[in-house]
């Protein structure tokens, strides 16, 4: 059994198709959004605006009924309640009760989750201490600014030590502060063996902490990219220095005995055995790099 | 049962409510009021400790449905508490049952309060009749059902509806319909040849819909100190229970289905 859970995928999402009707108009959101996210995996969830992420995420969490497919949750249909029993969510701008307090929303939440009250009461502390909520912890979450009810958001979807986090434009409208703190806290979190999903049109913030990104455009799976697949992706040749002149590469001087060849991904290998057979030296190999949104650019241009 | 406290707590905190619970202070006025009809003293500050409770309870309940179900789907509350493992119809149940509680608090407040202001009238003029405590608990208790119906419609109509009108409308329309269906069912009745039969027909389907909130109001037995008549009590009470059923039922059906866009 303990071996079947560890091979079950955290989120199976499977041809989900959805159409939204707004004043006699049909919208696709979904059109076949089919992927799977494994247990421990940081991944995050990329697309333009409009891609049906959210779309997508709320189905997961049963807010939106899907027209066609299934998702699951560790196994268990989202449909079923029972789903969100290890998962902690966090929607796109989230709003809070207006009689709420911070602490109050954490003790809600493990009210809900069942925790013990005294045990709840630690655990609410400790979170709010961590996320530097302590002082605002009797406050009505009314009166937060919008970092803080980010703050105070993801605290409270933390409180039941969930193992799958599902997270809605988490960094978006923070401060570079924050977003420090938040890619912080999920790296964190991802070591520890949560696995988490979140949604961004940030590539940066992407680039900087998932290990997998499931890119996302018109309601459909785009590509998916490993860690390695990203560094492939986003790699479009090489500077090889060398420490003579050798006429059939053209190289540039950029120091005493110090040359700099460019060469093309694909081409590497050749440029190596040229270099090779002129019983050159290499001193070292720079991987010339495309930023992630260009990759995703090239990627969404293709798709189109 | 979180949902259930979490209503009754963030309720009691809410300024809306709040406010409404200031007509209660109108209670000490209630004998000023009695005293002007010189005689009656007793039966007046009955049926207006009734008629205050009614209001009071008729402001709660179009309050509860917005306050609740329409707030938590309008300002995406509902995201939050939806996405912990709460099936969509223990949410429902949770939310009604919570503010159905703060109603029944009220009543038994109001209560509580009309006692003293009809002691106070009866001892400023003695009455021939007696007073049925038991009739006054009883009508309390039972403008405390009418409005607990009226606030499972409200929650139907919030369920079904994103704006902010339809549900208060719709319910007020509803309430008052259901105030006056039986009158006009027992006018068309006694009218037997003056009234087309497709009048009729449309009365008759419209008695059995809208829910008949006269069944309820027992201010007369109250005032007047008249017997009650066991059987026609629990009629009204297995009506309440079969109507209300059937509301919370199709309001569940129509939430659980529904999108949280």
């Amino acid at each position: 059994m303990p071996l079947q859970r560890k091979k079950m995928e955290a989120i199976e999402v499977t041809n989900l198709q959805k159409t939204f009707k707004t004043k006699g108009k049909k919208i696709k959101a979904l059109d076949g959004m089919s992927f799977a996210v494994k247990r421990g995996e940081l991944c995050g969830f990329l697309g333009p605006n409009g891609a049906g992420k959210s779309t997508t995420l709320k189905v997961l969490m049963d807010l939106i009924k899907p027209d066609k497919g299934e998702a699951k949750i560790l196994g268990i249909d989202s449909k079923n309640c029972l789903a969100r029993l290890k998962v902690g969510f966090m929607p796109e701008n989230p709003q809070y009760p207006d009689t709420l307090t911070g602490y109050e929303l954490l003790m809600l939440s493990a009210s809900i989750f069942n925790i013990p009250k005294k045990q709840a009461q630690k655990k609410a502390w400790d979170l709010l201490q961590a996320f530097e909520l302590k002082n605002a912890a009797k406050v009505p979450i009314r009166t937060y600014s919008k970092g803080m009810i980010q703050r105070i958001g993801f605290a409270s979807v933390l409180i039941h030590d969930p193992e799958l986090l599902i997270l809605d434009e988490p960094l978006s409208g923070l401060d570079p502060l924050g977003r420090v703190m938040f890619k912080k806290k999920m790296k964190e979190l991802n070591k520890e063996g949560k696995t988490i999903f979140f949604s961004s049109h940030i590539i940066p913030d992407i680039e900087d902490v998932c290990s997998k990104v499931i890119i996302v455009n018109k309601g459909n799976v785009v590509k998916t990219l490993d860690k390695n697949q990203i560094k492939y992706f986003s790699t479009v040749g090489f500077n090889v220095i060398i420490n003579s002149y050798i006429d059939s590469l053209c190289p540039k001087k950029i120091g005493d005995n110090l040359y700099a060849v460019y060469c093309k991904k694909e081409n590497l290998i050749s440029c190596l055995d040229v270099i090779r057979s002129n019983r050159g030296e290499i001193i070292d190999i720079e991987p010339v790099k495309k930023s992630l949104e260009e990759v995703f650019v090239q990627i969404t241009q293709n798709f189109i | 049962m979180s949902i259930f406290y979490f209503t009754i707590r963030s309720t009691l905190k809410d300024r809306g409510f709040i406010i409404i619970l200031f007509f209660v202070l109108l209670y000490a006025f209630i004998p000023v009021f009695s005293y002007f009809s010189m005689r009656q003293l007793q039966e007046i500050a009955i049926t207006l400790s009734l008629s205050l409770n009614s209001f009071i309870l008729l402001l709660l309940s179009l309050f509860g449905a917005i306050s609740t179900i329409w707030k938590d789907i309008e300002k995406r509350h509902a995201y939050t508490i939806l996405s912990y493992p709460i099936a969509r119809w223990n949410y429902l149940l949770g939310r009604y049952l919570g503010f159905v509680f703060i109603l029944l608090i009220i009543t038994l407040l109001d209560f509580t309060l009309s006692v003293v202001c009809i002691k106070i009238c009866s001892s400023i003029y003695k009455s021939e009749l007696p007073i049925l405590w038991g009739n006054i608990f009883a009508a309390f208790i039972f403008c405390f059902l009418k409005y607990s119906l009226l606030l499972g419609i409200g929650f139907l109509f919030a369920c079904v509806s994103t704006s902010f009108f339809t549900p208060i409308f719709s319910t007020i329309t509803i309430f008052i319909a259901g105030n006056s269906i039986q009158g006009i069912v027992d006018y068309i009745t006694k009218q037997k040849a003056e009234v087309s039969i497709f009048i009729k027909t449309v009365v008759k389907i419209l008695y059995y819909v809208v829910p008949n909130f006269s069944a309820f109001d027992l201010t007369a037995y109250a005032s007047y100190s008249l017997p009650l008549d066991i059987k026609s009590i629990m009629f009204s009470i297995a009506y309440f229970i079969l109507y209300l059923g059937i509301i919370i039922t199709l309001s569940i059906i129509v939430f659980s289905t529904r999108d949280l866009n």
